[in-house]
């Protein structure tokens, strides 16, 4: 009779759990959702035209992010040869010459995508101004610069959530996420203002006791309390106990824009490192227990009793 | 469909590969005056002058009069794109007038919130597509509207050729106005969105004797 599920039995072994707030989500309940072309493309298998056949194709997932657009500045009011717009020219951007007597030159940045054939240039951004005796040579000197710059810029990798945390159990999937966001930072390179934005984009989990999962495009999610345990894209189960130090690395795309001009794509990912996170894993003891205390206090799993 | 084939060879053969198709969609609705900005060196496609219709009835009614979307409330009297009749075969032309039209009824629930038009013409497995008419069914909910978002095609070409899932690919510039959305006062309930310039393929098929839009993909 020593074991049999008496209703009262099955007393779960103390499970020390910390529990989190799930953070505040922005909420845009009330605020609809964007309806602009270009926000509802995204997540939707992206084409690529073959400059040979002139025939579009999915992208294969290998040919990397490439800027789909192409872009050109042209000076602002200008008609073409030596002919410029003068009621635009009476309210031509005032470019300030910089302190080092360098003259400033208004432009306008147009844009077009690539592989449209036909394709005409649309007004993308300015007028702005470039400073620079020779401004067709600057664009490929920073672009030449920016990817040992990008890697050096104090970005944030995010910060390592573990559900549960800081304990978790042995066997038990134990839910991890990233919480990392766009950045964006403000640098001078060859006397221009350059504009960084630095978009997270995968996300390598090293769990500590030799496992590693990515780079993959998941930073995950919190689960609600009761549903801690479940498997989750990002969840790992550890099958030993122990002290374990989980490190995600984040890879960010960025892209520059020079003097508020058009954002430019850095060729390169930059690999950034959050700081380590220590999770302590346990084992857990399930014991059902079939006493019932009134009658035996003594017994195993009773008030007062070791077990 | 022996003819039609032959023609595609030709075509490609003789190197006018290119064959494009300046769509210049002139549609209706009003210029929002997204772009280009001050100074710009103009791109876009004319414009023409809002109607109330194409019909030349002898009773003209003010309130017939297409007023565009504005702070003061959604656009009022947006005539309803008409298929012309040379969108009904299954030719170049046909599938370019066909184009034109299936960006006309988008533009039309853009300013209006009624997407039946243009789903009546596209394919449900078109994500791309069901994105947008879900954003708009979203957005006209309860006393809202658009303003702006017009969508004009400057450049648009298809090689007609018919590949092996029986679509045709047309490759084009999309180009959008700034969109403001607007609730009933005048207020905006979410930040405006951006013009946008953009490249994508159209995938459109000729089924039961009409065409029909199958996928619609961003270009990379």
């Amino acid at each position: 009779m020593s074991t049999q599920n008496v209703a009262r039995g099955l007393v779960p072994a103390a499970l020390v759990v910390v529990f989190m707030l799930a953070g505040v989500q922005p909420s845009f309940a009330d605020g609809g959702t964007d309806s602009g072309f270009i926000d509802n493309g995204v997540g939707v298998d992206t084409w690529v035209v073959d400059r040979d056949t002139g025939k579009g194709q999915l992208e294969s997932p290998s040919s990397g992010a490439q800027d789909p657009n192409e872009y050109k500045y042209e000076l602002q009011c200008h008609l073409g040869g030596g002919d410029f717009d003068t009621p635009c020219l009476a309210r031509q951007l005032d470019c300030k010459d910089r302190e080092d007597g360098a003259k400033g030159i208004p432009v306008m940045w147009l844009s077009r995508p690539r592989g449209v054939p036909g394709a005409v240039w649309a007004h993308h951004s300015g007028p702005t101004c470039l400073y620079d005796p020779k401004p067709e040579d600057l664009l490929p000197r920073i672009a030449a610069d920016i990817q040992r710059q990008f890697q050096n810029l104090p970005v944030n990798a995010g910060a390592v959530v573990a559900q549960p945390s800081p304990n978790t159990l042995r066997g038990a999937e134990t839910n991890f996420y990233a919480e990392a966001a766009e950045q964006q930072f403000d640098i001078t390179m060859f006397g221009q203002k350059v504009h960084v934005v630095a978009t997270p984009v995968q996300y390598t989990w090293n769990y500590g006791d030799g496992t590693v999962f990515g780079p993959q495009p998941s930073m995950g999610g919190p689960l609600p309390p009761d549903r801690w345990g479940e498997k989750t894209r990002t969840s790992h189960a550890y099958a030993s106990t122990g002290d374990f130090q989980v490190v995600l690395t984040t890879s960010f795309q960025g892209t520059y824009s020079v003097n508020s001009g058009p954002p430019l794509p850095i060729p390169g990912q930059g690999q950034f490192n959050a700081p380590p996170q220590t999770i302590s894993v346990w084992r857990s003891l399930t014991r059902n227990y079939a006493d019932d205390c009134n009658a035996n206090p003594q017994g195993q799993g009773c008030p007062g009793v070791g077990g | 469909m022996t003819s039609q084939n032959s023609f595609t060879s030709r075509a490609v053969r003789s190197g006018a590969a290119a064959l494009v198709v300046g769509l210049a969609l002139a549609l209706s609705g009003c210029n929002s005056g997204g772009s280009p900005g001050p100074g710009g060196t103009s791109s876009q496609v004319a414009e023409e002058k809002p109607t109330s219709s194409a019909t030349s009835t002898p009773t003209p009614t003010p309130s017939a009069v297409y007023k565009p979307a504005d702070a003061s409330g959604p656009a009022r009297n947006v005539p309803v794109p008409v298929l012309p009749e040379v969108a009904k075969t299954e030719t170049k032309e046909g599938l370019e007038a066909f184009t034109r039209y299936w960006f006309e009824l988008l533009n039309y629930a853009y300013q209006t919130g009624d997407i039946a038009p243009v789903e009546a013409i596209t394919s449900p497995s078109c994500e791309f597509c069901s994105n947008i008419t879900n954003s708009l069914t979203t957005n006209y909910q309860g006393d809202r509207w658009l303003a702006g978002g017009r969508i004009t095609i400057p450049a648009a070409s298809t090689s007609f050729e018919r590949s092996a899932d029986a679509n045709y690919q047309v490759i084009l510039q999309v180009l959008q106005d700034a969109i403001t959305y607007y609730e009933r006062g005048g207020s905006e309930f979410r930040a405006a969105t951006k013009p946008s310039n953009t490249g994508n393929v159209l995938l459109v098929g000729f089924e039961n004797s009409a065409w029909r839009v199958n996928g619609l993909h961003p270009l990379r």
